[in-house]
This record gives C-alpha cells, sequence and structure tokens, in this order.
C-alpha cells in the first residue's frame, strides 16, 4: 500500500462480532445486543453524522435516537440485508428530519441538500490525520476540492464507510445508476490530480 | 476479465475493491494478482485506485464519548416505562 489509512470499515470484520446474530437477539429482547452493536457502530455514525451537521449534541442525539427506535419497534423490523448500511440509512433520515426542525426557511430540502458535507468536509482538516508525502496530500486536497457534495458523500460512503453501490442507493435515496455516475464522476475529476509516478 | 479499465470501472467494482483491501475469496485474489501482473500500466491504475481509497476522511474522535453515550441509551433502556429522548443542553 501507497497509503495506510485506519479506516472503521475495519470494524465489522474483527472482534468475530456478527452484526446479524446480534440483530436477532436485539428482536428477541437482549440488551446486551443492543449495547454491542451501539458500541460496534458508533463511530461510524458518529463520523458521518459529523459530516453533514458539525454538530457535536445533535449528531449524539441522531444515535441515541436511532438506537431508541430501533429498540422500541425491534419486532416489527425485519433482519436487514446489511446491519450497518440499515443503520446508516435510518440514521441519514433522522438527521435530515432534525435538520429540517432547525431551519425553518423555504426551499429547506434543497439547502439542506446543498449544505451536505459542506463545512465539516473542509480538506484541510481532512488531511490532519493523514501521514503521506506533501505532494500527495496537496493534490489530494485539490481533488477533493473539485467534488461536488453529492461525489463527496457517495464517495464517503464507498470508501471511508465501506458501502456497496447497492447500500448507497439505499442511504441517499437515489437509484444505482445515480451512485455509480456520482462515483465514476468524482473519480474522473480526482483523476488528473492523482498520478503516480513510477 | 476486462482488459481496458478506466480508474472508475475499477472503483465500482466490488470485487476489485474486496481485492484491493485483502479480503477477496481465493479465487478472486487470484484473478486480480494475474491482471495486475500483466502490464505496468495495470500496476499504475491500481496504485492511483489505492489513493482513491484510502482518500483520508477525517475521524472526528468520537471513540472518547462512545462509553458516556451507551450508558445515555442504557439509562433510557432500563426505565421500562417511558422510552423516551432524554434532551441534552445543546441537543
Amino acid at each position: 500500500m501507497l497509503v495506510n489509512v485506519t479506516k472503521p470499515r475495519e470494524w465489522d470484520d474483527t472482534h468475530d462480532i456478527d452484526p446479524d446474530k446480534l440483530w436477532s437477539e436485539l428482536q428477541m429482547g437482549n440488551k446486551e445486543a443492543i449495547s454491542k452493536l451501539f458500541c460496534l457502530y458508533y463511530s461510524n455514525l458518529y463520523n458521518y453524522g459529523y459530516n453533514i451537521i458539525p454538530r457535536r449534541e445533535l449528531v449524539r442525539d441522531c444515535i441515541q435516537e436511532l438506537f431508541l427506535t430501533l429498540w422500541n419497534k425491534r419486532e416489527g423490523i425485519n433482519q436487514p440485508h446489511s446491519v450497518k448500511a440499515y443503520l446508516i440509512s435510518s440514521f441519514r433520515r433522522i438527521i435530515l428530519r432534525k435538520l429540517k426542525r432547525y431551519r425553518n426557511r423555504k426551499k429547506r430540502n434543497q439547502v439542506y441538500t446543498e449544505n451536505f458535507f459542506e463545512e465539516p468536509f473542509n480538506v484541510e482538516e481532512l488531511m490532519v490525520h493523514f501521514e503521506t508525502e506533501r505532494e500527495l496530500k496537496r493534490k489530494l486536497k485539490e481533488a477533493l476540492n473539485s467534488l461536488s457534495k453529492r461525489q463527496k458523500e457517495s464517495i464517503y460512503l464507498k470508501f471511508y464507510q465501506g458501502l456497496t453501490t447497492d447500500e448507497i442507493s439505499h442511504v441517499m435515496e437515489v437509484n444505482k445508476q445515480s451512485v455509480y455516475n456520482h462515483v465514476s464522476e468524482a473519480i474522473s475529476n480526482m483523476q488528473n490530480y492523482i498520478q503516480v509516478n513510477r | 476479465m476486462e482488459q481496458n479499465y478506466t480508474l472508475a470501472d475499477l472503483l465500482n467494482d466490488e470485487s476489485f475493491l474486496r481485492w484491493l483491501e485483502d479480503k477477496a475469496p481465493r479465487r478472486q485474489s487470484i484473478k486480480w494478482n494475474r491482471w495486475v501482473a500483466r502490464s505496468p500500466e495495470r500496476r499504475k491504475l491500481v496504485a492511483r485506485a489505492q489513493i482513491v481509497v484510502s482518500m483520508p476522511f477525517k475521524d472526528w474522535g468520537s471513540e472518547s464519548d462512545k462509553q458516556q453515550q451507551l450508558e445515555r441509551l442504557m439509562n433510557v433502556l432500563n426505565k421500562t416505562g417511558n422510552l423516551k429522548l432524554i434532551k441534552t443542553d445543546d441537543g
């Protein structure tokens, strides 16, 4: 690897924790199962939420609401294909609903969508924890800056959260082709910045 | 296997991504290893794909409050009657 980054997607596969099993235990009313699911996905959810809206308390509240709703409705929810994608997708809806209540403006949906990933995806910030060559940093920064918010969110969900195209289409509530297009466009926008001289 | 992948093709290919993360099943892994070994251009393409996949999205430091937030949740769950979100000041 050229670049080593610890990504939360690894957490799914380590620790011998099986999210599907936890889910069925949760459905049977096992509180330990929900607390394990909480621990397993807290960071994924928090980071995603913070990228949507950089307000710690709001993001924390939305996570609480997500898991409380999950607990209250546990018997009526079917086992999802991917627990993680299900949680991320429900979480996104909770956040957007909260944001609507927050900002009472015209064309609010459009405003939120436009704000999406804007402020927190300040690329300077993104680079802080990233060890790599100066030049590569600079190029990645330019590359990310060249993307639209939708494109950023798509590649974030794909490469950082490790979701499949199918799962991203559920989360972002667009069809698979749109996700494919967002990712492809993002990459084609970025690829001029990402050259390898070897 | 497709001969002329673009960077976007590769990064939209779940099998390729699994291979890149070293999580591909053996057969797929052999396939991609063979594919990349065929030309220096492909090796470059894979190196670029690795850069995109490793795009450094920042971790906003959630580990420190995880335990506290878990306790908050479990406190509510353990009060069996009324399962409602307890508001925080800033929320």
